[in-house]
């Protein structure tokens, strides 16, 4: 994977503010997994930033192996992210973008790589409420990785705010599967190509 | 009708979908826009591709009422909501598609906006209407949009975004801007 796209996507994250209090960057390269450090400035990732996680026994790493169709994980703290996650907040889909993007709904989960496993069959986006807690998402390649937490990000502050309002209206479940199915295979398709090839 | 360079549009998209971009407005490939070439005839911008690669052959030209496009990029997937807007409003000339912020919290509560600046309401006009919801990429999504518009500058779509029309690209960027301003003023006037 070339590490470039890696650390672009790091550092769009990192000048939106989504690393605050730590995060990393995780994907799988050649049947090996690797992650950028912890404690490293993602806002500039040198090649002494990036370890190899193969043979570690890391909660999130584990989870992120099980999820065989995904090639990267990225582990933020967006704010809005942590403000459901301290509100023990599910966030259920009321916009489109959350619903083709991630799914229908993210879920708060305890750092266990069995319950992210299973956050993960059901969206690409997971809340964690362990420790100082974080937001997780997966993705395809680093893009969809970077995209999900993007929009889990807004999704997170427009659920919030949308209380202003009297709260947010929630999709129907089973039109936001149709909707998930559709983009994965069909609407997807023409950026992966050109962000598979990025990588 | 007099025939725009389509050059021109093709040029114009690509900036603008850029400048759509740095203002937040979109983010990576979602959101649209589109530009009335002829009586006939629009460029879009193409569906999945991102604004800061996309390049003025990634343009496409679509029959506005077949909906039908050449053998390059396809268009965007709401193609039918831009031949729509343009087949009922004949003033309009250029159309933009977002999912941006502010104007994302009145469509996920299905509310409309009371716009409450002046300055902003010469733009938007006093209430901005949200459409019934529908599902993107649907008949009935442009039939409920069209409905929520009238002969309004710009609507929000209910769970979606919100569209924005002008004569031109310069003019439906501006009431785009004005839209989510007036939204985020109400909200944030009222979020603790």
């Amino acid at each position: 994977m070339n590490s470039q796209a890696i650390s672009k996507y790091a550092k769009l994250m990192s000048e939106l503010g989504y690393f605050s209090g730590g995060g990393r960057l995780l994907w799988k390269e050649n049947k090996r997994i690797y992650a950028t450090r912890q404690d490293v400035d993602l806002n500039r990732i040198s090649d002494e930033d990036i370890e190899d996680l193969t043979e570690w026994d890391i909660t999130e790493k584990k989870a992120f192996d099980a999820c065989k169709n995904m090639k990267a994980m990225v582990v933020a703290r967006p704010p809005y992210c942590m403000e459901c996650i301290k509100r023990n907040f599910e966030l259920t889909a009321s916009l489109e973008d959350m619903t083709q993007i991630i799914g229908y709904k993210v879920t708060v989960t305890p750092m266990r790589e069995r319950e992210l496993v299973k956050a993960f069959r059901r969206a690409t986006g997971v809340f964690v409420s362990e420790g100082e807690g974080c937001a997780i998402t997966v993705g395809r390649n680093p893009y969809e990785a970077y995209v999900a937490m993007t929009v889990l990000e807004k999704n997170a502050e427009v659920n919030l705010k949308a209380e202003v309002l009297g709260g947010a209206v929630k999709l129907s479940p089973v039109i936001s599967m149709i909707e998930r199915l559709v983009y994965v295979n069909k609407y997807s398709k023409t950026e992966r190509k050109r962000k598979d090839e990025e990588g | 009708m007099k025939k725009v360079d389509e050059r021109l549009c093709r040029q114009q998209l690509v900036e603008y979908g850029k400048t759509l971009l740095e203002l937040g407005l979109v983010q990576g490939t979602w959101g649209n826009m589109s530009v009335r070439i002829s009586e006939n005839y629009m460029m879009t911008t193409p569906s999945g591709l991102d604004y800061n690669t996309a390049t003025l052959q990634d343009m496409v030209k679509v029959d506005i009422k077949t909906l039908t496009y050449g053998n390059g990029r396809k268009p965007t997937s709401e193609k039918s909501l831009h031949g729509g807007i343009y087949e009922l409003r004949p003033e309009v000339g250029a159309v933009i598609h977002t999912h941006s912020k502010y104007c994302s919290i009145f469509g996920a509560a299905q509310k409309p906006l009371q716009v409450i600046d002046e300055e902003l309401k010469k733009l938007t006009g006093e209430l901005i209407y949200v459409s019934e919801y529908a599902v993107s990429g649907t008949k009935a999504l442009t039939k409920n949009a069209i409905k929520a518009l009238a002969g309004r500058p710009g609507c929000i779509l209910a769970n979606h975004g919100m569209i924005a029309c002008g004569k031109d690209l310069e003019e439906a960027l501006a009431v785009c801007i004005a839209m989510e301003s007036a939204a985020a003023q109400y909200i944030e006037a009222r979020y603790k």
